[in-house]
C-alpha cells in the first residue's frame, strides 16, 4: 500500500491508496476532514478517479467530517458520474455517518459494507 | 558624565534630562550669559570637551561660515549645516525665553559635499546617507497605515533634508490632500487644497502626474500654488525642491522640501517612500471595500433585533478568522400578521470564500421572502435559485415561521441538512425537533420537510449552527467535541432565563469548552414565548 506524500501529519489526515488490478483502487482515509484538509482529499480523489474505473473510499478511520469534507466527497461523486467511473464508500465511522445523515447527503452516494464487497461487483 | 543631573532642566520638568538622553539629536541649552546649562548624551558624544558651565557658540564649529539660510523662521529657528567632531552635521539654533537658547544638532554625518541649495546634485552616495536611509526605511515601515506613512515621511525630512516638508496627494475634483511638517511643530498639519493648475504651475502639475525628473526645483513663479500649504513661510526667494513619489503602479504624490539642506537625500528618500505609501493606500482601499461588502451581511446585534409581541429573541455570533463576517448567519423579518420569519444558516467553508457565498445565500433569501413566507417552499425556491446561479458549495439552514397562537406562539420549522433545533419546555426538559431536509444549493432533487411546534410562555426554542456542537477541544490527552449532549444539558440550566441570556449562556459554554483552541464560526438564535402585553 502506497503512503501518500502529504503536507499534513498522519494524525491530521492520512491518505493511503492500494491498487487492485488495473481498474480498481482503494483509498483509505483517516483523521480529520475539515476546511484545511478537504482540498487535499478532493484533489487526491480526483487523481484516483482519472487513473482507475472503480475507486473505493474507506472512511472507517475518519474522526471528523465537516461540511468542507462532505463537499469534497460530493464533488468526487459528481466527477465520477460525469466520467462514468464508480465511487463507492465504506463507512463505519459514527462521526462521519452522523454528518452524512444530518445533511441528508447519504443517499447521494453508493455504499458498500466492506472493502471486498465494494470491489466485488466491479463493472 | 552622562549620568550627571542637569539641575536647571530637572527643576523645570523632573526627569527631563533622561528624556533628552533618549533622542538621537544633540541638544545643548545655554543661558543668557552663553553658559551651557544642559547637554544630552548625544551632545556629550559629539562634543567630548564640553561640559556644563562652559561657553558655547558658533566658533565651536570649525567653519562657522557654513551657516546657511540664516533667515529666521518663526518655529524652526536658524538652520545650519556644518562640521563638528569631524562629522558633518545639520541642526538649528532655537531661541528660548529670557535670552536662553538651544542648539539642536543632528549627528547624521551627512556628507554634503557639492550640496547645492537648488538641490539637483545627486552624484555619489555618501556613507552617512546610508544610515539616514536605514532610519528612514525603519520609520516608514512602521507606518503600515497610509496616513501614518505620509506623516512619518514629512517628519523624517525635517531637519536633515530641509527645513519644512510637505506631501501633496492627488484627490478627486482637482484637489490635493496635503501634509506639512515644520521643525518645532509637534504634529504634521493636514488639509485639502486646490491642485496646482497646469496653466499657472506647469512644473508642479506635471510632477504631480509623474512627468518629471526624480528631483525638480520649483520655479519661483509657481510658489503661489503652494501658499495654501506653507502659508507666508514661503516667499518668492525661498528655495523649494520637489520629488515625485512613485508607487508600484502609479504616482502616489509629490514630496516638497522647503530650504533644502541635504538635497542629495531627496530622490532616494522619495524612491523609498513611494512604494510604502502606495502599499498603504492600496491596503486602505481594500479595507474600505471589504468593510462595505461585509456591512450588509453582518447579522443584527441583540439591540437591533425587531421587537415582536409575545416573543423574546436572543442571539450570539462569532466569526472565526480575520473577517467580521463568517459563513454563519441569522436573520429575522417581521411579517404583516404580527409574526416573523426566522432564518439561521451555515455556509460551507471559512473566510472570504464563505463570506462571498453567504452574501449570495442571504441576498437570495431576502428577495424570496418578499414573495413567499412558507419556510418549506422558501427552501425549495432557495435551492433552485442557488443552483441556477451555479453550484459552488452547499449551505445548511433552518427557517422558521413564527405566528402568535393562543397564549404563546406557533413555530413552523423547515431545515436543509441542518442540526436539529432544541426546545426547552416548561417542565425543564429539553426536546430535539427532528425536521427532514437536504443541504441547500447543490442537489436538483433536494427534498425538504416541515415540523410544527408550539411554545407556551416561558418555553424557548434554540436554533444553532454546528460551530456550537462541533466546537472541538484538542489537547494531548483528549479530543472531544462540545456535542449535542452538552448543549442540551446547558439549555436545561437555562430555565427561566430571557432569550438573550440563553443565547449568551450557550456562547459562553462553547467558548469555555474551546479553551485555547480555535473556534469555528458560530451562530445562535433563541426564541422564547412570553405573555403578550395587554
Amino acid at each position: 500500500m502506497a503512503r501518500v506524500n502529504s503536507d499534513f501529519t498522519a494524525d491530521i489526515i492520512g491518505l493511503q491508496v492500494a491498487e487492485h488490478g488495473p481498474d480498481a483502487r482503494v483509498v483509505t482515509v483517516t483523521g480529520e476532514i475539515d476546511t484545511l484538509t478537504a482540498p487535499k482529499l478532493a484533489s487526491f480523489l480526483g487523481e484516483q478517479l482519472s487513473a482507475a474505473r472503480v475507486v473505493v473510499v474507506d472512511l472507517d478511520g475518519v474522526e471528523f467530517l465537516g461540511s468542507a469534507g462532505l463537499s469534497a466527497l460530493f464533488e468526487a461523486n459528481e466527477l465520477a458520474s460525469r466520467e462514468h467511473r464508480a465511487l463507492r464508500l465504506v463507512c463505519h465511522s459514527r462521526i462521519a455517518n452522523r454528518a452524512l445523515e444530518a445533511t441528508e447527503l447519504r443517499n447521494q452516494f453508493t455504499f458498500a459494507d466492506t472493502v471486498p464487497d465494494a470491489l466485488k461487483n466491479s463493472f | 558624565m552622562a549620568s550627571d543631573v542637569d539641575p536647571v532642566a530637572d527643576l523645570l520638568v523632573p526627569g527631563l534630562p533622561g528624556l533628552l538622553d533618549d533622542i538621537d539629536q544633540a541638544v545643548i541649552v545655554q543661558d543668557a550669559s552663553g553658559r551651557i546649562q544642559l547637554l544630552n548624551r548625544v551632545a556629550r558624544r559629539l562634543f567630548p570637551d564640553l561640559d556644563l558651565g562652559d561657553e558655547f557658540g558658533p566658533e565651536e564649529f570649525p567653519r562657522p561660515d557654513q551657516f546657511q539660510h540664516t533667515d529666521e523662521c518663526q518655529h524652526s529657528g536658524k538652520a545650519f549645516v556644518t562640521t563638528a567632531g569631524g562629522r558633518r552635521v545639520s541642526g538649528r539654533l532655537r531661541r528660548l525665553a529670557e535670552g536662553w537658547q538651544a542648539w539642536v544638532i543632528g549627528d547624521i554625518d551627512l556628507d554634503t559635499r557639492g550640496l547645492d541649495t537648488r538641490g539637483l546634485d545627486t552624484t555619489g552616495e555618501p556613507a552617512g546617507q546610508q544610515s539616514f536611509m536605514l532610519k528612514a526605511s525603519r520609520e516608514l515601515a512602521a507606518g503600515v497605515d497610509h496616513d501614518a506613512a505620509v506623516a512619518a515621511l514629512v517628519q523624517l525630512v525635517v531637519p536633515v533634508v530641509g527645513e519644512q516638508a510637505a506631501v501633496l496627494l492627488p484627490a478627486p475634483r482637482a484637489r490635493v490632500s496635503w501634509w506639512r511638517f515644520a521643525g518645532g511643530a509637534v504634529q504634521p498639519a493636514h488639509g485639502v487644497a486646490r491642485a496646482p493648475a497646469a496653466r499657472t504651475a506647469p512644473v508642479l502639475a506635471s510632477a504631480l502626474r509623474g512627468i518629471s525628473a526624480d528631483t525638480i526645483t520649483v520655479p519661483p513663479g509657481e510658489l503661489d500654488a503652494l501658499a495654501a500649504v506653507f502659508g507666508p513661510d514661503v516667499t518668492e526667494r525661498t528655495p523649494v525642491v520637489a520629488a515625485p513619489l512613485r508607487g508600484p503602479d502609479r504616482i502616489e504624490g509629490l514630496l516638497i522640501v522647503v530650504r533644502p539642506l541635504a538635497a542629495t537625500s531627496l530622490a532616494p528618500l522619495a524612491a523609498l517612500a513611494g512604494p510604502t505609501i502606495g502599499a498603504g493606500r492600496r491596503r486602505r482601499e481594500q479595507a474600505r471595500a471589504l468593510a462595505q461588502l461585509q456591512a450588509p451581511l453582518l447579522p443584527p446585534r441583540p439591540d437591533a433585533l425587531p421587537e415582536l409581541s409575545g416573543v423574546q429573541l436572543g442571539v450570539a455570533y462569532r466569526a472565526a478568522g480575520e473577517l467580521a463576517v463568517g459563513g454563519d448567519f441569522y436573520l429575522v423579518r417581521p411579517t404583516r400578521d404580527g409574526g416573523a420569519l426566522l432564518g439561521l444558516g451555515d455556509v460551507c467553508g471559512k473566510g472570504a470564500e464563505a463570506l462571498a457565498e453567504s452574501g449570495r445565500v442571504q441576498h437570495s433569501l431576502a428577495a424570496l421572502m418578499v414573495i413567499e413566507q412558507d419556510p418549506t417552499r422558501l427552501l425549495y425556491l432557495l435551492n433552485r435559485a442557488l443552483l441556477a446561479a451555479g453550484r459552488t458549495v452547499f449551505t445548511t439552514l433552518v427557517l422558521g415561521a413564527l405566528q402568535p397562537a393562543g397564549m404563546g406562539c406557533r413555530l413552523t420549522l423547515a431545515t436543509g441538512g441542518h442540526p436539529a433545533p432544541l426546545v426547552l419546555r416548561d417542565g425543564g426538559h429539553v426536546e430535539e425537533v427532528k425536521v427532514p431536509g437536504t443541504v441547500v444549493g447543490i442537489l436538483p432533487g433536494a427534498r425538504f420537510g416541515r415540523t410544527m411546534i408550539t411554545l407556551a410562555p416561558g418555553e424557548t426554542c434554540l436554533l444553532y449552527t454546528d460551530g456550537v456542537t462541533e466546537a472541538g477541544c484538542h489537547t494531548a490527552e483528549r479530543q472531544e467535541q462540545f456535542g449535542p449532549g452538552r448543549l442540551a444539558a446547558c439549555l436545561r440550566d437555562c430555565a427561566g432565563m430571557t432569550a438573550q441570556a440563553v443565547a449568551t449562556r450557550v456562547e459562553r459554554a462553547v467558548i469555555s469548552w474551546l479553551g485555547r483552541n480555535d473556534s469555528d464560526d458560530l451562530a445562535v438564535l433563541a426564541v422564547r414565548a412570553v405573555e403578550r402585553d395587554g
